[in-house]
């Protein structure tokens, strides 16, 4: 069997994920089942565990955060703990661009999708923009 | 008139545009501008992106993707034809095009109608034959379900396996767990992040 496609979830496909009324969520649940099924690797960045884990717990309180850290920390989704490299090179392509565009964490998943030769699933356009192929396409 | 953009922006510009027009159609793109298409191959680490793009022409896929809901609102789907749906399937999974209506229901029903046995009744890992052939990939259909295909996606066994089949619920405990007040949040979690902020150090 080939190896299996990798993809890296990011905050906006999680929380339109665990909010049933966000405008993507029905989008979110067909991509993501998709990927379940197709058996592709998830990967989550731990910068984006920490920026979803603030926005589900501020905004849909602790139970929802609950059940998502117990998924994040099954063995269906992989954890890219960050460490310096790729945090320093997700600084300096931010610094490059004077801190236009992407926040810090949006550059180290662009950073960590070339590391893993991942694609990011993810409603935020301005992946395509920084030549990272997206899901859903 | 459109306004140009100024010149130091132009570069980034392109390179975002020639990027997308790369990405919507790869095939087309490179039978235009082959070695911009290489150039751009080798800026995007795409050996492993590429792969699930499958070989099939637009044509071709316009083709399934009509005649495969067409064959599915068939009442009474033979053997013969739950196979042939199955192996449709699996060109279009490879292609990343299945159509939206083609959802899990659906393929259980498939694989019950070729297997003779419904899926979750199935209690350790096993493998079923299908037709004669030799197989030469195996592609996952549903979680735990693999297909296992000639090299022409003739479907030649079925296997499962019960231990995977049982992740996925799992790992959609979350899905849905939750109502936001606003429908925007994904979308500009930023915004909503700093807002986060402002009101807690207010």
């Amino acid at each position: 069997m080939p190896p299996p496609e990798r993809v890296i979830v990011d905050t906006s496909a999680f929380y339109a994920l665990t909010s049933s009324t966000d405008t993507f969520h029905p989008q979110a649940k067909l991509a993501y089942e998709r990927l379940l099924d197709w058996e592709w690797e998830l990967w989550a960045t731990s910068y984006i565990l920490v920026e979803t884990s603030v926005l589900v717990h501020y905004r849909l309180g602790f139970e929802p955060l609950k059940a998502f850290m117990e998924t994040m920390l099954s063995r269906i989704m992989h954890i890219l703990w960050i460490e310096s490299a790729i945090h320093s090179e997700a600084w300096r392509r931010m610094a490059g661009r004077q801190g236009k565009g992407f926040s810090l964490v949006d550059w180290t998943t662009v950073v960590a999708a070339e590391h893993l030769e991942a694609s990011v699933f993810t409603f935020d356009q301005g992946f395509r923009q920084e030549g990272v192929l997206i899901f859903p396409r | 008139m459109k306004k140009r953009s100024p010149k130091s922006q132009q570069e980034p510009i392109l390179r975002s545009l020639l990027i997308n027009k790369y990405q919507a159609d790869p095939k087309g793109f490179h039978s235009y501008l082959p070695e911009v298409a290489q150039e751009l191959e080798q800026l995007l680490p795409s050996h492993r992106r590429s792969s699930y793009r499958s070989a099939l022409t637009e044509q071709e896929r316009e083709r399934l993707q009509k005649a495969l809901p067409q064959l599915l609102d068939k009442k009474e789907l033979s053997s013969e034809k739950a196979i042939q749906a199955l192996e449709w399937c699996a060109t279009l999974i490879q292609d990343g095009g299945l159509p939206a209506e083609v959802n899990r229901g659906t393929l259980l029903s498939l694989l019950h109608r070729v297997t003779g046995i419904p899926i979750s009744m199935i209690r350790k890992a096993t493998r079923i034959p299908v037709q004669e052939g030799e197989a030469a990939k195996e592609m996952a259909l549903l979680r735990g379900v693999h297909l296992h295909l000639t090299w022409n996606d003739r479907l030649v066994a079925i296997s499962v396996s019960p231990t995977k089949l049982k992740e996925r619920p799992k790992a959609l405990k979350f899905v849905g767990i939750a109502k936001d007040t606003a429908s925007d949040v994904a979308q500009c979690h930023d915004a909503y992040l700093v807002k986060g902020i402002s009101n807690a150090t207010a």
